[in-house]
């Protein structure tokens, strides 16, 4: 073709075709595309133009021809590649695109629109190092700054993604220092580039002589320049001069709270190893004083000489609302309290630190971020003086005057809120029955002062219900009476009822409903905050786990559909942004976008939602055989998952949950305590954190290396799930072809690795822990679900490869056991309901999820092994002859002996019958309990939780500690109020009603517990067709 | 006490407290990232105590001629950090980032009263009504701010018809 011939056809014959594809009209486009061609049969545009349409319209096969015919008519126009590229792209072969490139290239050579072209190419193949070389090559034949920077960063990423050697940005550091010094920079982005990469190599003097230099000048912003000046400063133990520069910076800013900490670093002379000038360095106090070389009375001294710098700065902002000088004076009483922890000195410096934080009361208790301020310096102050503290801090809110009716609630708040943090297990249930009534009476007296607010605007009191139940469910773990977790329920519900948005009520109702076995009522209050985009990364572990545990399979898949959608738009789009940003020169974004990328690739919660939906497609299947085989076949004969959980990969697991989100009872997916452990809960349980509630969560490290650790070991176990499952239901086939042929021995050791591995998961290790399975101690290491997986598969080995006759016959009686086990919270028959003791409930909601799980996966595997390997032995069953590695698998039936085949026959004939049993006696427990719920679920809360919900309230009731007591003051208070709540609000109050509440929540129970029993029927069924 | 500075993606994992807001869209990724890659002086994040993410602005600059302007696309404050002023400071950096820009522009929600309230106190005024400007339905004002550049303050003289959404000139 000649060299123009790719972009031949004049522009006006193009258009119809180019409005009809950007209007989406293919049908209309592939016709033109055909008519034009017809026309210039020899234009390879038009030829990538109609794999374009096709390719839109599903024709893959057709569009994937067209390109290659495109592509050997090596086309060297950028339209033509261009449009080449998006096709090749979308069609999932971006390397086809990156060789046409090559080839324009060399046969054009030092074409920049194509070389630029090559350039895209290998950013969307994240080939770092052909970037490199072609920046490099662009740089010399074109000498502009901007491909030089391409070049640094194609290394930078080389180094930090490809992990080659350190030594590379020593390299990229000489290119740039020689542009610097010929030419200087053009781009600030350029400049930040450069002096990251020399703040990388230690040279932070040479830095900040670049900066002082004229190159310095790009900084539009004095500030910026100033911060990082500084913040060099510090890293070279430049102590007093970071201190001026941060001092500086402070007055022309004195709200920069990150800047307090330089500063005081700076003072103390407490070194930073790294600047982090390109990086999202997160605010930290450098509190460790062995890294000073001062003497704490010098250290004492200089803290001395910053208050009067900061009392300067309060001076300054004394009518502002800029916080930060008043905070600082927390953090220097803080510094100074833990320097006299090295001294004598630690009364009075505890007594500074607390009025410091009276001081800071005063002047910004009435802001609803007080408590979040202070809540870091909390933790210091001794035990002893706490009660101290709070005395002062109430005579404070007397004491103050000018306060509006506001300020003063919200002071309220903030008090009742470092109560909370103070809180310990010596305060008596009585007494936080009395907060949790004062909270509510405040509440209602908020719902007053905020009625001239727009309902879309958050009210003055709205922390004040979340308190309340944070009360309730204190008083729940000391009790356990379910009737405060309603209560809770009740009063976030009554909340929403009267402001729709408060996102932290929804979280703590789909925390309590997940508990009280709700799922469809958590879920629905999940959809009201609208998670999509990115926050679908950060906050499905609100509904991920209790979804699993349920049987709203539908509304599971679309929750993990998303999830998987998100990461994969994420991963097609995230290339051509790195591009965008290339040619915008913003360098550092660059990195960043690719190291983002990188991590969301990585992603914990894309692994979960990957193999939970390929183990929800099994257990959608019902124990229909035919169904599972084709599923597993689609995963490779469950290899698949096992490539996603490799050593490497689950080593490399990135967590981005926004686990602050979550309400403090239930600090992380998993974790939970308002739920009794059965055996042992799958998850590490704190004692700290039961010991304590908090506001707002915030993991130490260790808690963090903890989760991290057990999510590894528990999606490695959902990993090995569909493998072992494949090798599970074909046992019977490797029974008798011979102990000795390698195909069985290879079989036999893979699942007995693979069953090991699975145990270790589960903490087991080694043999020796199968001597009894039915062992009380045995059944202490998991789940029921997960220890009757392990013992079924570990039965598959036994019972085909060693011919354990007793194996089978046990795992009846293990499944019989945790039967009755999870079954024990109900007693109930054809003539007996449930009538049910306030501990039966709350252990319903740990006996129902896992009762839940036993029955859709365990048993769920087990009914299916039990078909397949009947399918095998029948007579007329034969599976088709498979060749594995080389060695023909003859069929088991050709191998074994008739008479051992009808033996083995009867014996399954019995182990089905029985477990049949076993199901069937679970569906008739199951169904007298679904006719007990009918009406008498909602009865038995009303009796146990709202008996005394009726309005009616008087300080007798908090003596009695009985749930309802709370809600009733609230509605008491409301009530007394009618009339000055707003319109709507006063409606609202006398409508609002607790009884359809309970109703549905007993639906919601029923309707869970009426697709379980569905599917215990369909499983029977399959196992008696 | 707010430290105020460069939006990066990170913070996009970070950002769930002020995002569950309901008035607050949370836009797919290719959108964030555009904004990062193209206008990363304009996407600015507000950090607190405790490395609290307090709020966002996101913006850009477009235009051409006398239409040269700042568009705020969002700017969002975490509940527990409103009434702070934090708004006001995000949006001042904004329009002061660059001398070169006639005006700064936003688009509301008609509905968004205590929204629209809060603009008119930085000097916004609402410039014309957008019929149907949201997915749904619902109309949106265009707020607009002269800037110093701007002397004689045309950019905001009040359009007295409503438009469409195909009649704006720019996304």
């Amino acid at each position: 073709m000649s060299s123009r011939g790719g972009n031949s056809v004049a522009e006006r014959r193009l258009r119809p075709l180019w409005d009809a594809i950007d209007c989406r009209q293919y049908k209309t486009a592939l016709k033109l595309a055909t008519s034009l061609l017809s026309k210039h049969p020899d234009s390879t545009y038009l030829i990538v133009l109609k794999a374009l349409v096709l390719e839109r319209m599903g024709k893959t096969d057709e569009a994937l021809d067209l390109c290659k015919q495109a592509k050997e008519s090596e086309p060297i126009d950028d339209l033509t590649l261009s449009t080449l590229q998006i096709v090749y792209q979308r069609l999932g072969h971006p390397n086809e695109a990156s060789v046409c490139y090559e080839k324009a290239c060399r046969k054009v050579p030092n074409n920049l629109e194509l070389m630029v072209g090559l350039f895209c190419c290998y950013v969307r193949d994240y080939s770092f190092l052909k970037q490199q070389q072609v920046a490099m090559k662009m740089h010399k034949l074109f000498a502009e700054e901007r491909f030089l920077l391409w070049a640094v960063c194609s290394i930078q990423l080389q180094v930090s993604c490809d992990k080659k050697d350190r030594a590379l940005l020593a390299l990229a550091e000489a290119f740039l220092k020689k542009r610097y010094e010929a030419h200087g920079f053009e781009e600030l982005e350029a400049l930040v580039v450069y002096l990251a990469l020399l703040e990388n190599e230690g040279k932070y003097q040479t830095a900040l002589d670049v900066l002082s230099s004229k190159a310095g000048d790009l900084f539009s912003i004095r500030t910026d320049r100033l911060k990082l000046e500084g913040k060099l400063l510090l890293s070279s133990h430049k102590y007093d001069l970071a201190a001026k520069v941060f001092k500086e910076v402070l007055e022309m800013s004195s709200d920069d709270w990150a800047m307090y900490f330089l500063y005081l670093d700076a003072i103390l002379e407490l070194s930073h190893n790294n600047a982090g000038i390109n990086g999202n360095s997160m605010i930290d106090s450098n509190s460790d004083f062995s890294l000073s070389g001062l003497s704490i009375e010098e250290s004492e001294g200089r803290l001395q000489s910053a208050k009067g710098f900061i009392e300067g700065l309060q001076i300054k902002e004394s009518h502002g609302l800029k916080r930060g000088p008043f905070l600082a004076n927390i953090e220097i009483e803080k510094r100074r309290f833990l320097l006299s922890l090295q001294g004598e000195y630690q009364k009075p410096t505890a007594n500074l630190l607390q009025r410091s934080i009276v001081d800071y009361f005063k002047r910004f208790g009435h802001l609803a971020s007080f408590t979040t301020d202070i809540q870091g310096y909390l933790t210091l102050i001794p035990l002893d003086c706490r009660d101290s503290l709070l005395q002062s801090l109430r005579l404070c809110c007397t004491e103050i005057e000018g306060d509006s009716s506001v300020a003063l609630l919200r002071r309220k708040i903030s008090l009742f809120q470092m109560q909370l943090q103070f809180s310990s297990q010596s305060t008596s249930d009585k007494g936080i029955m009395c907060q949790a009534v004062e909270v509510t009476k405040l509440y209602a007296e908020s719902v007053k002062l905020s009625r001239d607010l727009d309902p879309q605007e958050n009210m003055w009191g709205e922390e004040l219900v979340t308190l309340a139940a944070t009360f309730l469910i204190q008083l729940f773990l000391r009790t356990r009476h379910p009737g405060y977790v309603v209560e809770v329920i009740m009063l976030l519900e009554f909340g929403l009822a009267i402001r729709k948005h408060s996102f932290p009520y929804k979280t703590m109702l789909i925390s309590l409903y997940s508990t009280m076995v709700c799922p469809s009522l958590a879920f629905e209050w999940f959809k009201t905050m609208d998670v999509k985009n990115i926050l679908v990364e950060t906050l499905s572990h609100h509904i991920l786990l209790p979804l699993t545990r349920s049987m709203h399979w539908s509304e599971f898949e679309s929750v993990l559909g998303e999830t998987l959608k998100f990461h994969e738009d994420c991963a097609k789009e995230a290339a051509d942004l790195t591009i965008v940003a290339y040619k915008q020169c913003n360098y550092t974004k660059v990195l960043e976008f690719v190291h983002f990328t990188n991590r969301l690739q990585r992603s914990h919660n894309l692994l979960l939602s990957k193999i939970e939906g390929v183990i929800l497609q099994l257990r959608e299947k019902s124990g229909v055989l035919d169904d599972i085989l084709t599923s597993l076949e689609r995963l490779e004969d469950g290899n698949m998952p096992l490539r996603w959980s490799t050593v490497d990969n689950l080593a490399d697991l990135s967590f981005n949950e926004s686990l602050e989100t979550r309400p403090w009872w239930s600090p992380a997916p998993g974790q939970c305590l308002l739920t009794e452990a059965f055996n042992q809960q799958p998850f590490l349980q704190d004692e700290e954190i039961k010991a304590q509630p908090f506001l707002q969560h915030k993991e130490i490290k260790a808690q963090a290396i903890a989760r991290e650790s057990n999510w590894r070991t528990y999606v490695h176990k959902r990993c090995l799930l569909p493998r072992i499952l494949h090798l599970a239901l074909n046992v019977i086939r490797f029974r008798e072809v011979g102990p000795n042929n390698s195909a069985a021995i290879e079989y036999d050791n893979e699942l007995h690795d693979l069953v090991k591995k699975y145990a270790k998961s589960l903490g087991l290790e080694g043999d020796e822990f199968f001597g009894d399975t039915l062992s009380n101690s045995f059944l202490k290491n998991g789940e029921p679900s997960d220890i009757f997986s392990l013992v079924l598969f570990w039965t598959c080995s036994e019972f085909v490869f060693r011919k354990s006759s007793q194996a089978l016959p046990n795992l009846n009686e293990l499944a019989k056991i945790y039967v009755t086990k999870l079954t024990s919270f109900a007693k109930v028959s054809d003539t007996e309901s449930w009538k049910p003791s306030l501990a039966d409930i709350t252990y319903s909601w740990t006996c129902l999820p896992l009762l839940l799980m036993l029955v859709t996966e365990g048993f769920m595997w087990y009914s299916i092994c039990l078909q397949s390997w009947f399918r095998h032995l029948q007579p007329g069953g034969k599976t088709s002859k498979k060749k594995k590695k080389g060695v023909v698998m003859t069929d088991s039936l050709d191998a074994m002996a008739e008479s051992d085949r009808a033996a083995l026959l009867l014996e399954l004939k019995s182990v089905k019958d029985s477990f049949c049993n076993v199901l069937k006696e679970l569906l008739h427990w199951l169904t007298n309990l679904l006719k007990s719920l009918d009406g008498q679920y909602e009865c038995v809360l009303v009796e146990h939780v709202s008996d005394r919900v009726d309005g009616s309230f008087s300080a007798d009731f908090i003596d009695s500690l009985v749930p309802g007591t709370v809600y009733n003051a609230l509605k008491s208070s409301m009530n007394s109020a009618a009339g000055t709540l707003g319109d709507r609000v006063d409606a609202l109050v006398q409508t609002f009603e607790v009884r359809p509440l309970i109703q549905r929540i007993e639906s919601s129970v029923s309707a869970n517990l009426h697709k379980l029993s569905d599917f215990l029927r369909s499983l029977i069924d399959g196992l008696q067709s | 006490m707010t430290t105020i500075r460069r939006f990066c993606c990170e913070d996009l994992l970070r950002f769930a407290n002020v995002n569950l807001d309901h008035l607050t869209e949370t836009f797919n990724m290719s959108f964030y990232l555009t904004y990062l890659a193209r206008w990363p002086d304009f996407f600015h994040v507000a950090e607190g105590p405790g490395n609290h993410i307090m709020g966002y602005i996101m913006g850009k600059v477009e235009g051409q001629g006398e239409s040269w302007h700042g568009h705020v696309t969002a700017v969002s404050v975490a509940p527990e950090y409103r009434r702070q002023q934090l708004a006001k400071k995000l949006m001042n950096l904004l329009e002061n980032i660059s001398t070169t820009l006639f005006f700064v522009d936003l688009f509301v929600r008609a509905s968004n009263a205590p929204a629209i309230k809060m603009y008119e106190k930085l000097g916004y005024v609402i410039y014309r009504r957008v019929l149907r400007y949201y997915s749904n339905e619902e109309d949106g004002f265009d707020m607009r701010k002269a800037l110093p550049r701007d002397v004689e303050k045309k950019s905001v003289i009040p359009l007295k018809e409503p438009v469409i959404p195909e009649e704006l000139e720019y996304d």
